[in-house]
């Protein structure tokens, strides 16, 4: 319990996978942080159609696993959907990841994490 | 959109949790508490989810008009982003025991349950007893500096309390028979050493080095500030992209802002205690079934019985 709350309370940051475009307006709300020059760990990853999918995993990795001083990991949808397995295969509560709509591709319910939770409950 | 298709499930909600067994059944209210709940939770879900999207899009719009209106070949994206920037909306979780988060059930399930999963005492419930609640605040970065130094002064204090102050003293006094040249300023040391300045804390081995310490002191500090004021003002993610803005990336930011502050926080709580209730009503379901297969096995056996 006592580590867990204390190790609660070290995670202020939140982190960002998406596209261009949703990486600037949440990084023009105040949250992007790049920590002191030896290693310049950035919180977010700018993804495009060069990025492949082995970066991106590696920078969800990094945010959830490596890090302990992020609480929140924000990515867009689409680009969860490129990491699917990882994305449902991390179910630790901390850092907890929000799927974001971006800006080519709407929210879809049918893929939102928490609506499939929902109908497996009442599937059962 | 959204409102609708989240909706689907509730038609088998309605229809699932009360059917196996017998009304009248403990486990049924306790579970059909929970689920009015998690339904609940549901809803608040599905409306902050909507008005996630229509903020992001509105983001993403007024981004979309200020790149329109920019100069040619400028776009407001990474290639202006700061490679120091420093966070000033951070997160704040608070991790506390669900006791106090039974809306939805009576206080006789309640102490039930708890009991129940003492004594079961699973090494994977200890996360699922936690009720985490997320928050995201502005922290002013000078805030944070300060926080920092004053726990490292807190730190230094506290390890070396004792040590500094015998240090001092007998530094002082050696100082003051050895180097009668450099008097003055020792006493100037000695001053500053009571009141407590966040560069006074010296170790005992320095203190040949104290005489030029308190002449830096002022300077220091007013570098400090200066050195504050400029990260303020380059705080601002606006600036990393000139000092004009267009209208339309200010509005873009205090949407983000809002998504940031006001929805996500929330959205990412409600996930949490959605996932706390749902492992709830998975153990009442199957505390129910456990019991209607010792009923069963009661009833077979005493219908055997009654057959001999």
């Amino acid at each position: 319990m006592a580590t867990s709350q204390a190790d609660a309370r070290d995670r202020q940051f939140l982190a960002v996978i998406g596209d261009e475009d949703s990486v600037t307006g949440l990084l023009l709300a105040g949250i992007g942080h790049v920590t002191a020059p030896p290693d310049s760990q950035k919180n977010f990853l700018v993804v495009d159609n060069k990025t492949d999918n082995a970066a991106i995993e590696a920078a969800f990795d990094r945010f959830t696993t490596e890090r302990k001083d992020i609480g929140i990991v924000l990515i867009n949808q689409h680009i969860a959907d490129r990491i699917r397995h990882r994305v449902d295969t991390h179910t630790a509560a901390f850092p907890t990841v929000l799927e974001i709509p971006s800006k080519d591709h709407p929210y879809d319910p049918e893929k939102d994490s928490v609506l499939r939770r929902v109908r497996r409950l009442f599937g059962e | 959109m959204t409102t609708t298709n989240p909706h689907l499930p509730l038609q088998d909600a309605t229809a699932s949790p009360s059917s196996p067994t017998e009304e009248g059944n403990p486990y049924n209210t306790q579970i059909d508490a929970l689920l009015t709940r998690y339904l609940h939770l549901l809803d608040e879900y599905t409306t902050l989810r909507s008005s996630l999207s229509s903020l992001q899009a509105g983001m993403y719009q007024n981004l979309a008009r200020a790149n329109f209106t920019a100069e040619r070949g400028v776009r407001y994206g990474k290639e202006y982003f700061d490679e120091r920037m420093v966070a000033s909306r951070r997160v704040v979780v608070k991790v506390g025991k669900r006791k106090g988060n039974g809306k939805g059930k009576g206080k006789g399930d309640e102490k039930e349950e708890e009991k129940e999963e003492e004594e079961e005492g699973h090494g994977g419930e200890d996360e699922g007893e936690q009720k985490a609640e997320f928050g995201v605040g502005v922290v002013g970065v000078d805030e944070v500096e300060v926080v920092k130094e004053k726990k490292e002064e807190e730190e230094e204090e506290g390890v070396k309390q004792n040590e500094e102050k015998n240090a001092k003293k007998e530094s002082e006094e050696v100082l003051g028979k050895h180097q009668e040249a450099k008097k003055e300023v020792i006493q100037k040391a000695g001053t500053t050493a009571t009141t407590p300045t966040p560069t006074t804390p010296v170790s005992p081995d320095d203190s040949s080095e104290t005489p030029s310490n308190p002449d830096n002191d002022t300077e220091d500090d007013k570098e400090d500030e200066t050195k504050k004021k400029k990260i303020r003002r380059k705080n601002d993610p606006l600036r990393w992209f000139g000092l004009l803005t267009p209208l339309p990336l200010r509005l873009a930011q205090t949407q983000a802002i809002q998504a940031v502050e006001q929805i996500i926080p929330r959205l990412v709580t409600v996930n949490a205690e959605m996932a706390q209730v749902e492992i709830e009503v998975r153990r009442a379901r199957k505390r129910r079934e456990k019991e209607a297969a010792v009923k069963a096995k009661a009833k077979a056996a005493a219908t055997a019985k009654d057959a001999k």
